[in-house]
């Protein structure tokens, strides 16, 4: 029970379990919005972020490859005055294309381009691609040992695959497991005709 | 709830991909491709993927591609595909299609399961934690036992497979399809080496598979297929060589085939060259330059085309459907991105397909939609608003000082301290507007309001900081608050308060087609509210230092001034900035003789200072004090 003094105030009120439940549902019920203010705020800061983020990725993508471009621009008219030049003389031709192809090189080692070669190392197809066999002798058995496109790696990482063929024993027989089948890849152009 | 990942497990490539905060995510493998080889390979190791693919020719027994096609098959069903493949099959103890390596035996589940493996640990580096849960595709015609070979090969690869879905289905979801209310889809699958189509009914969430059927071998290898022919053909007319003889060249040839469907795509006409593809003993080297325009592609592979109506037709026969009946057409598949392909659906369904999600993903996009619903995920995925245009205040000379650009995501809030243009001014209006141009008046103004009892202070001292407020409900709150005596006063506005899109889009393009002007013309007053500051200080300078200045001194600055003044009255920004570089310098011959004479540089550094503090801000208007 409440005693009310004389001025108005209220001494000794004693609050019933349900005005307090009442007071705290309201507390929780204004944090649980102030909550959700919070949380609707940082996603869409995020989004926001992410979005920002997007952009300048691609800025920066942009930059690099009008960096890269700009360089071999100029492959590019070396080629057209190799074409241009009305010369018979097949050597200075070709020392010009090779001057031409050194200074493309230059420009892709500049972006960290490395070639690479497997030949004589053992078969890896983190590094190469198989095209076929070639008939070999025995301690060449699965290892590299004709290369017909050199492999590139770029920073580290493998951007080309060198593209070989693989050594392997006369007769080592790759017969077809099934019946009737048709094999392919090193066997394909006669199933074909 | 760890995340769940929707696995496009195909007969040639498999996909991976994950919902991320509503947004689909295609996991790429450790190679660096978004979709990843279904091949297995057996040797000194296994291997799986890209690098499956590259010993593929010199182990053909031991290289398992295409396991789809055993996957829950009886061996006696499966014969003619069995011929097909260069590796063994066997039929095991309970009759099922095995594969046999070296005497050891694989299940086809387990084969897959291979593969799942590899995309989940994928999956793993990507999200930087354990994936443990998926939704894995299957066609819409799988059996099953074939659904079930499926869902075993999740298990074996360590996945709890939550479901699975029918691959057209998944491609709804992907475009959002579940959405609709009662609709009839056709979903169009043209992928590297099988054709599916399939009729589902949508209702109240519901997919329903109506029929099914299809191609099992056509698909985009057999394009390639006919480029080849027709690059072979034209070298054999041209120099009587057969190059389909010469393994290395055809493999060339059958690189530049593919790529030269794909670049055909996009342009009319293709080169494809092949410099020194064939050393021949009388002629010497020769090479492969040849055109390929579009028209002649559709032309080489026209019959394939028209080989895959048959099916569709069937299909909507057995659905009891024409095809003005379907709703939607969805193209999955990378084959789908052929003009000629793209065209041909239209015309068979009179409508335009869904495309806009890359056809080789699709899929793999839809199985994670459907696993962030079963991850519970959804349910947190709010959508944002966000502001169609800039919001902003007016600033000195009229300009339109954005705060918020367009576009941003809201609820939001964003501030900026501006400072006063005259001395002593005690009032600050704070004029906020909408839009997209430079200058304030040709921008919307949503509310207008003073903030007063600025403590008196010479220009470009006090702080005024503007906040702008958007909530969650677009609701904007602008306040300006006096940082000195915190005093502050702000404004309610409901921010797009009734634009159209129209509206929007107009206001926008305007913007876009005045920009240059608008430019010009910002610069302008830029250069004139430069202008005013330097003479605001120089002024107040040259009344410190009284006659510390020359005679001479003085009337040279004072002649800048007026010139400045002058140019301030045009519309030519260099010659404003001109005469701001003339004072400057007859200023600083003053100040450094000042400098040497007395040999202090008190005055001077306090007028940088404030210098500095003025320039870092922007004037707020007064137009009270400018009547």
């Amino acid at each position: 029970m409440s005693h009310s003094v004389g001025d108005g105030t209220v001494k000794n009120k004693r609050i019933g379990p349900v005005t307090q439940l009442v007071a705290r549902v309201e507390e929780l019920e204004q944090l649980a919005q102030e909550l959700k203010n919070e949380y609707l705020r940082a996603l869409a800061d995020f989004d926001n972020y992410r979005r920002r983020n997007e952009r300048d990725l691609e800025i920066r993508q942009r930059e690099r490859l009008d960096a890269l471009m700009s360089e071999i621009l100029p492959v590019l008219d070396n080629f057209e005055r190799a074409m241009g030049t009305g010369t018979d003389n097949a050597d200075a031709l070709k020392r010009g294309v090779e001057l031409i192809h050194r200074q493309l090189c230059d420009v892709l080692v500049s972006y960290g381009l490395k070639p690479f070669s497997c030949l004589g190392e053992e078969f890896d197809p983190r590094r190469a691609e198989a095209v076929g066999f070639v008939e070999c002798e025995h301690d060449n058995v699965n290892r590299v040992v004709e290369e017909l496109g050199k492999g590139y790696e770029c920073s580290g990482r493998v951007l080309r695959p060198a593209r070989v063929k693989v050594g392997k024993v006369a007769d080592s027989g790759t017969e077809s497991p099934n019946e009737e089948v048709k094999e392919i890849g090193a066997e394909e152009d006669e199933s074909n005709s | 709830m760890s995340k769940v990942i929707g696995i496009d497990l195909g007969t040639t490539f498999s996909c991976v991909a994950v919902m991320e905060r509503g947004q689909p995510a295609v996991i790429p493998n450790p190679e660096g491709g978004r979709t990843t080889p279904s091949v297995v390979a057996f040797g000194k190791e296994r291997l799986v993927g890209t690098l499956a693919k590259r010993q593929a020719v010199i182990n053909p027994t031991a290289t398992i591609y295409s396991i789809k096609r055993f996957m829950g098959r009886r061996y006696p069903e499966v014969t003619e595909e069995i011929k097909r493949v260069p590796y063994r099959v066997v039929e095991s103890a309970n009759g099922d299609a095995w594969v046999e390596v070296d005497g050891k035996r694989y299940s086809p589940p387990e084969i897959s399961a291979m593969i799942l493996s590899y995309l989940k640990k994928a999956a793993e580096a990507y999200l930087g934690e354990a994936v443990t849960k998926a939704v894995i595709t299957v066609p819409a015609y799988f059996n099953d036992s074939q659904r079930q070979a499926t869902k075993d090969a999740g298990k074996i690869a360590g996945l709890d497979v939550l479901r699975i879905i029918n691959e057209p289905t998944a491609a709804s979801l992907a475009y959002g399809l579940d959405k609709k209310k009662a609709e009839k889809i056709a979903v169009y699958d043209l992928g590297g080496g099988t054709f599916d189509i399939s009729i589902l009914e949508i209702g109240e969430g519901v997919f329903e598979v109506r029929s099914t059927n299809g191609d099992t071998h056509l698909g985009g290898d057999d394009f390639d297929q006919r480029v080849m022919e027709w690059i072979i053909e034209e070298f054999r007319r041209e120099h009587g060589v057969d190059l389909s003889k010469d393994k290395t060249a055809l493999q060339r040839i059958k690189e530049a085939s593919e790529k030269a469907k794909c670049e055909l795509s996009t342009s009319m006409e293709t080169a494809i060259s092949l410099p020194f593809i064939y050393a021949d003993e009388k002629k010497g080297p020769l090479h492969i330059d040849t055109r390929l325009t579009r028209a002649k592609l559709e032309s080489l592979v026209e019959d394939l085309l028209q080989r895959t109506l048959g099916p569709v037709k069937q299909a909507l026969a057995d659905a009891k459907l024409t095809p003005r009946d379907i709703d939607e057409v969805i193209l999955v598949g990378g084959q789908t991105r052929m003009p000629r392909v793209q065209q041909m659906v239209r015309d068979f369904f009179g409508k335009e397909p869904h495309k806009g999600i890359n056809p080789d993903e699709v899929v793999a996009i839809g199985a994670a939609v459907q696993g962030a619903v079963l991850a519970g995920e959804v349910k947190d995925v709010v959508l944002l608003d966000v502001t169609p245009l800039s919001l902003g205040i007016e600033t000195a000379g009229g300009v339109f000082t954005k705060i918020i650009e367009r576009n941003t995501t809201i609820p939001t809030r964003k501030s900026q301290v501006f400072t006063t243009v005259e001395d002593n001014q005690t009032t600050v209006r704070v004029h906020v507007l909408q839009g997209e141009r430079e200058m304030a008046a040709d921008n919307r103004t949503l509310g207008v309001f003073d903030l007063v009892g600025i403590t008196p202070a010479p220009r470009g001292i006090p702080q005024i900081e503007v906040t702008f407020d958007i909530d969650a409900d677009g609701i904007l709150h602008v306040t300006a608050k006096d940082k000195l005596t915190g005093k502050e006063q702000s404004i309610r506005i409901a921010a797009s308060s009734g634009l159209t899109k129209e509206e929007i889009d107009r206001m926008i393009s305007e913007a876009q087609s005045h920009s240059a002007e608008d430019r010009r013309h910002r610069e302008v007053v830029d250069s004139r509210n430069r202008a005013d500051t330097i003479i605001y200080q120089t002024e107040k300078m040259l009344k410190e230092l009284g006659d510390k200045v020359t005679v001479d001194e003085r009337q040279r600055i004072e002649s800048a001034i007026a010139n400045l003044k002058e140019k301030m009255k045009g519309e030519d920004k260099r010659s404003i900035d001109t005469a701001i570089d003339e004072l400057q310098r007859q200023m600083s011959i003053a100040g450094e003789r000042l400098y040497r004479q007395t040999g202090a540089g008190g005055g001077q550094s306090e007028t940088n200072e404030r210098n500095k503090k003025v320039d870092a801000d922007y004037t707020v208007i007064d137009e009270e004090e400018k009547k």
